[in-house]
């Protein structure tokens, strides 16, 4: 009777060795794990009667932290299953049949627990080799090597050319540095190969079978392995008998189909398989797609080994796409879809087809928004992937309407919908699914503003598709104009504007600021004509008054132009183009600041830098005044005393204050009580914040002035004391420590003289912020917050400085611009650091989603 | 002195109590000596529930609940118990509440995988999202301990930010130190000190609620089986003492990683997630002995509650509890009204467990997503 697969204490102690070489384990195991599992190996034994190769892997995975479990079961799985299962077991046969109260059964416990005690020798040894190795690596062998070399060549030239030598020097050559001085004869060096081919064993590549062949080494490897399919090319190598090789690949097919797969890749790859091996192999492979509960995924790894398309019979594939449905679309689609590229199929349109047929249970399972992304990003050229788009697009669009009861929510959801379609087609990468994309985008547009519940959103939603490129159809907008009561200028102003109607209204002088801005957002006005409408609305002064409206608008479109043309008239002409800035929300003025600034003379940047300046700081403390959760105090530590209570510490007892209190009181030693001490204790502050700027390159325009106003209002919101800014593109420049005091006012120019460039180097910012956390925060919980684009070059290495973050409890949080990020890179760096990625679409949104965080804290 | 008007209402009712107490006319053949007037046919009055009925309703409930002791009327004579018996008659013991859970699925698995480690004199710790059962399973495992080994003692804490070694350990009562000394007298025991002793269970409850100082208290505990008592000296765990840790996930709010150390001295890590369908289900029914819902409708509120845990706008899902909430709530409403339509009941009743039961993503409106939920395994109106 056998009793354990393996031996726990062989299993454990390879299970921890293999662990911790892994790149992708988190917490090195320690001895106490491997003892942690043989001990619950003998025990589940005790409990159960017995213990499976499913209960080691489950042991494993238990004594493993969470962190690690999958790593783990998937070497515990690989460790088990390559092993020869009738090699180190431990068997009943010199057990008695009782285990409790038995003497052997001592015995054995007695030898695991010596066994045990040896694991930390052993170990340290591992370590040593492991040490001994990498000092190998340094050493210049080449120059050993062709030293030795020639000397030998020299004397044993003949008979290298034969094998088994000529097998023997090629082996040494591909797998280890060999000192040729050495081998004082041709058997020494016959044994050394033998040895090398020997430490091999259980990692041994398809070639190395024809090596152990000629080295006469079969038997051996057959006898030593732990690997099946070493065991059995061995096996098959040997004695050539196809049918016994046959069977176990069978049995191994059934137990487990992808190790099963490996060992036919294995096999085909030895080149030790004749043509009717390699197309009884190959039957196998194909008759193993026909059995119940195969999937692509199964139908790709076959066919990848069999370097062919598998052809399967059309009611099979039913079945196998059927049961494909369960798979996650991801990895189902990208595999049909390598299958496609490779043999020319359409494996893939025939997934999407019954993915079509079976849609609403489908649809139920899976996300329809990651479907929608993969679709989009990974297109085929077929009606399938229309359809499927075309399924979900609808099923969304159904959702909407019956998840909001407000006509206008619905709108602003719809628009929000189609806008985020919009930005996804830009992903596609066919032409021809971009246009079907575009055609059925354009379907719901034109549905959507025929729909639009009132003047305000069609407008709104008019100028924003025009904006982006999609015209909505003239009669929808008329007929949806003419429901909603427009007047017939109104909707003319809808669907057509002209450089000069928008002269004759500047010249009347009678529209508001959002008249001109709506028409200059459909014109777009070049620098020539810019200067004209300046002059014109600037032109009439003092007998007319001047058109600051339109000057206003105008300079949220080319602030510089405007300025040059004012400046170009005169200084009071100037003054008045100075007086109309700020018309608007201050955003779009803030957004030309960043774009054009460079493009503005020196004479007037530092009285427009006022401006601005003071447009930032009032929308900052606007919005910072909105933010709920700002800290109570700072970090400043202060040291307070107050009564004993259960449970504090001893050491705390403040003796000075207790003795003052109890002679206060007039207390007698039989008296006292808990009350009458008095224990210091030091409370730290709340909530610090250290905040990292990416101003690299591609984080211009737009993107730095959100971030700009972000950052204004964080400035804002949080004491001095409790604030530390960085800027970071290829360089670090610091411009605040914890504990330092600047003016925010300094704060805020920094600010607005931030011009993006360079590369985006995150790794130096990110320390130093780990720095303030360590030696300059004594606040109780630490925000960090990076605005970037997560565009990085060093990507590896802040991963390193996120992870100690996360160790230090520190909240992080990425702030990213909605469009023009890199969501890989971002997602990768926030699931490192286990915090928060906020993607901004409006600067507006932030102080309520920040605040959401902050008080989640 | 005028007289008091009658109003309007009290006109009518007492016209319609004259009708009601005049006798009812026989036909007879004696001459009609004069003409009834015709009577007035009034319209019809809807029925409304008068105030009064509806506040017994609430009362019957109240009254007929399962889980409210009533009190029995006393006699006159009798004294109403005091506080010091009200205590001791309800201070907890183990051996009068056996706790019955629903063990199947990963709850089953769990517990061998405890008795598994007490066996190999390894510490378990249980890692699942709140209301899970990891506290409920942990307690369960203690009464089948003491059963089987004899020894009830179980001992356990919940951690939070303000836990200090001394919650753990005890501490000496100064007033009664400066009398007696640093002695045996002076010391207050903690849960720790008395669990090692005793060889009994102690469950370290939310252990990673505790700061990092408060974590590395434990660390001796649990490699050395020792511990040391300032101005006492080090003493050693008796033979069976057997440490639990629970705790819910690092991500989860007002938690802080678990040092290093500590991680390592936990040898036997079991993950609980949200139960499969037929465990909650059975949970939830189990947890609601006195108003049983139907099957389907236990099915409904599985639905509601799953989702969201699936739900991509949420960040933290509904647990166990709200399913077990909405189940019991819905039993009462249905107690109250057997003839109000069951979905109609459940939706009512959905979004005020929910609301405060999920948290959903930055920006992202609360009670939105419920409604969202609510339609998608209801229906919409």
């Amino acid at each position: 009777m056998i009793i354990f697969p393996q031996s726990p204490v062989w299993f454990s102690l390879k299970f921890i060795t293999a662990m911790r070489n892994h790149e992708k384990c988190m917490y090195k195991p320690s001895i106490r794990q491997a003892i942690a599992i043989c001990k619950l190996i003998i025990a589940r034994f005790m409990n159960r009667g017995q213990c499976e190769i499913a209960d080691f892997v489950e042991i494993a995975v238990v004594t493993s932290p969470l962190e690690n479990q999958a790593l783990a079961r998937k070497i515990a799985t690989e460790l088990l299953s390559y092993s020869d299962p009738t090699k180190n077991r431990v068997s009943s046969d010199t057990l008695k049949s009782d285990m409790f109260g038995s003497e052997t059964a001592q015995d054995l416990l007695d030898e695991l627990t010596l066994d045990l005690s040896e694991l930390d020798e052993i170990y340290d040894d591992f370590e040593l080799l492991d040490n001994f190795f990498n000092e190998l690596e340094d050493l210049d062998l080449e120059q050993l090597i062709d030293e030795s070399l020639n000397d030998f060549f020299d004397k044993f030239a003949d008979q290298l050319e034969e094998d088994p030598y000529k097998t023997a020097l090629k082996f040494i050559d591909n797998n280890a540095v060999a000192n040729f001085n050495q081998f004082k004869d041709l058997d020494a060096f016959l044994d050394y190969a033998r040895e090398l081919l020997k430490k091999k064993i259980n990692h041994l590549e398809p070639e190395d079978i024809d090596a152990a062949e000629k080295l006469g080494m079969l038997d051996e490897i057959s006898s030593k392995t732990e690997s099946l399919k070493e065991k059995l090319m061995s096996q098959l190598a040997k004695d050539q008998n196809l049918d016994a090789f046959k069977k176990g690949l069978e049995e191994r097919l059934i137990e487990n189909s992808f190790e099963g797969l490996n060992i036919a890749e294995f096999a085909l790859k030895s080149n030790k398989l004749n043509q009717q091996g390699q197309n009884l192999i190959k039957d196998l492979l194909k008759q193993n797609l026909s059995k119940s509960n195969k999937n692509l995924n199964d139908i790709f790894n076959t066919s990848k080994i069999l370097g062919m398309n598998p052809k399967i019979a059309q009611k099979k594939l039913d079945n196998i796409l059927n049961t494909s449905l369960k798979l996650p679309f991801k990895d189902a689609y990208n595999n049909a879809k390598n299958f496609d590229q490779y043999f020319g199929d359409n494996l893939s349109e025939q997934y999407l087809n019954e993915i079509n047929e079976n849609f609403e249970n489908f649809n139920r399972r899976q996300s329809s928004a990651d479907i929608k992304d993969e679709l989009i990003n990974n297109p085929i050229k077929s009606p399938a992937w229309r359809k499927l788009i075309s399924n979900i697009i609808d099923k969304d669009v159904e959702a909407i309407n019956k998840d909001y009861n407000d006509d206008q929510m619905i709108d602003a959801q719809m628009k929000n919908y189609i806008d985020n379609l919009i930005e996804s087609k830009k992903g596609c990468s066919d032409l021809s699914c971009q246009s079907q994309l575009k055609s059925k985008v354009s379907e719901l547009i034109n549905k959507t503003v025929g729909g639009a519940a009132t003047k305000d959103s069609l407008s709104t939603m008019v100028k924003d598709f025009n904006k982006k490129g999609f015209t909505p159809d003239m009669k929808t907008i008329k007929d949806a104009g003419t429901r909603l009561g427009m007047t017939e200028t109104e909707i003319l102003n809808l669907i057509e504007k002209s450089y000069k109607a928008f002269k004759q209204l500047v010249k009347e002088n009678q529209s508001t600021y959002k008249t001109y801005k709506d028409y200059l957002d459909q014109l777009g006005l070049t620098p020539e004509q810019i200067d004209e409408v300046v002059k014109l609305a600037l032109g009439g002064a003092p007998q007319k008054p001047p058109n600051l409206d339109v000057l206003s608008a105008l300079s949220e479109k080319n602030l510089a132009q405007v300025l040059k043309s004012a400046e170009e008239m005169g200084k009071e002409a100037l003054d008045m183009a100075f007086s109309s800035l700020g018309a608007g929300s201050g955003l779009d003025l803030l957004e030309q600041w960043f774009y054009s600034r460079h493009n503005i003379s020196a004479k007037i940047k530092q009285r427009l830098k006022e401006i601005i300046k003071q447009i930032m700081i009032d929308l900052g403390i606007n919005a910072a005044n909105s933010l709920i959760g700002t800290a109570k105090s700072g970090p400043l530590v202060e040291n307070i005393v107050i009564p004993y209570t259960l449970g504090d510490d001893f050491e705390l007892i403040d003796l000075e204050e207790t003795i003052s209190n109890l002679l206060e009181g007039g207390k007698t030693v039989n008296t006292i009580t808990n009350d009458d001490f008095l224990v210091s204790k030091t409370t730290d502050g709340l909530r610090c914040l250290v905040l990292e700027l990416d101003v690299s390159g591609s984080m211009s325009g737009n993107k730095l002035s959100q971030m700009a106003l972000c950052t204004t209002m964080l400035v804002y919101a949080f004491k001095p004391e409790e604030l530390a800014l960085t800027f970071f593109e290829s360089n670090t420049h610091k411009l605040k420590n914890l504990d330092e005091e600047v003016e925010l006012e300094k704060v805020v120019d920094e600010l607005l003289d931030i011009t993006a460039r360079g590369g985006t180097c995150i790794n130096h910012a990110l320390k130093w912020a780990n720095l303030q956390f360590e030696k300059k925060a004594r606040s109780k919980y630490k925000l960090n917050v990076l605005f970037t684009d997560a565009d990085v070059f060093d990507f590896n290495n802040s991963l390193k400085e996120l992870k100690i973050m996360r160790e230090k409890d520190v909240k992080f949080v990425m702030v990213v611009p909605k469009f023009g990020f890199s969501p890989v890179m971002a997602n990768k760096m926030v699931k490192e650091a286990d915090g928060v990625l906020l993607t901004l679409n409006q600067w507006r949104d932030f102080p309520k989603l920040i605040s959401e965080i902050i008080s989640n804290q | 002195m005028a007289k008091k008007p009658i109003s309007k209402n009290n006109q009518q009712n007492k016209a319609q109590k004259e009708t009601k107490t005049t006798p009812p006319t026989t036909t007879s053949t004696k001459p009609q000596t004069e003409q009834a007037p015709p009577k007035k046919t009034t319209p019809q009055k809807p029925t409304l529930q008068k105030p009064k009925e509806k506040v017994l309703d609430n009362l019957s409930i109240l009254k007929t609940s399962p889980y409210i002791q009533q009190k029995r009327e006393s006699k006159a004579n009798q004294k109403p118990n005091s506080l010091k018996e009200l205590f001791e008659q309800n201070l907890l013991s183990q051996k009068e509440e056996r706790l019955e859970i629903v063990l199947t699925g990963q709850y089953e698995r769990a517990l061998d995988l405890m008795f598994e480690a007490d066996a190999s004199n390894l510490y378990p710790i249980l890692v699942g999202p709140p209301g899970i059962g990891k506290t409920t399973l942990c307690r369960y495992y203690a009464q089948s301990r003491a059963e089987i080994t004899g020894n009830d003692s179980f001992e356990w804490i919940t951690f939070d930010e303000s836990t200090k070694p001394a919650h753990l350990i005890g501490s000496f009562n100064p007033a009664t130190t400066i009398q007696k000394g640093f002695s045996f007298e002076a010391f207050n025991s903690g849960p720790l000190i008395k669990a090692m002793l005793n060889g009994g269970l102690f469950l370290a409850n939310e252990v990673n609620r505790a700061t990092e100082y408060t974590q590395n208290s434990l660390l001796e505990p649990l490699e050395e089986r020792t511990l040391s008592v300032p101005h006492i000296g080090r003493v050693k765990a008796s033979s069976g003492f057997f440490f639990i840790g629970a705790m819910n996930p690092s991500e989860l709010v007002g938690t802080h990683r678990l040092g290093e150390a500590l991680k390592d001295r936990f040898n036997v890590w079991i993950e609980l997630d949200y139960p499969d369908k037929k465990t909650e289900m059975k949970i939830i029914e189990h947890n609601n002995p006195y108003y049983k819902v139907e099957e389907s409708i236990l099915e409904k509120i599985y639905l509601i509650i799953n989702r969201t845990r699936t739900h991509h706008q949420i960040q933290t899902p509904a647990s166990l509890r709200s399913g077990i909430a909405l189940a019991r709530l819905t039993g009462v409403a249905q107690k109250r009204n057997a003839s109000e339509e069951p979905n109609k009941i459940l939706r009512n009743l959905a979004s005020n467990v929910l609301y405060g039961a999920i948290q959903t993503k930055p920006g992202v409106k609360t009670k939105d997503v419920i409604n969202n939920i609510i339609a998608q395994v209801l229906g919409s109106i």
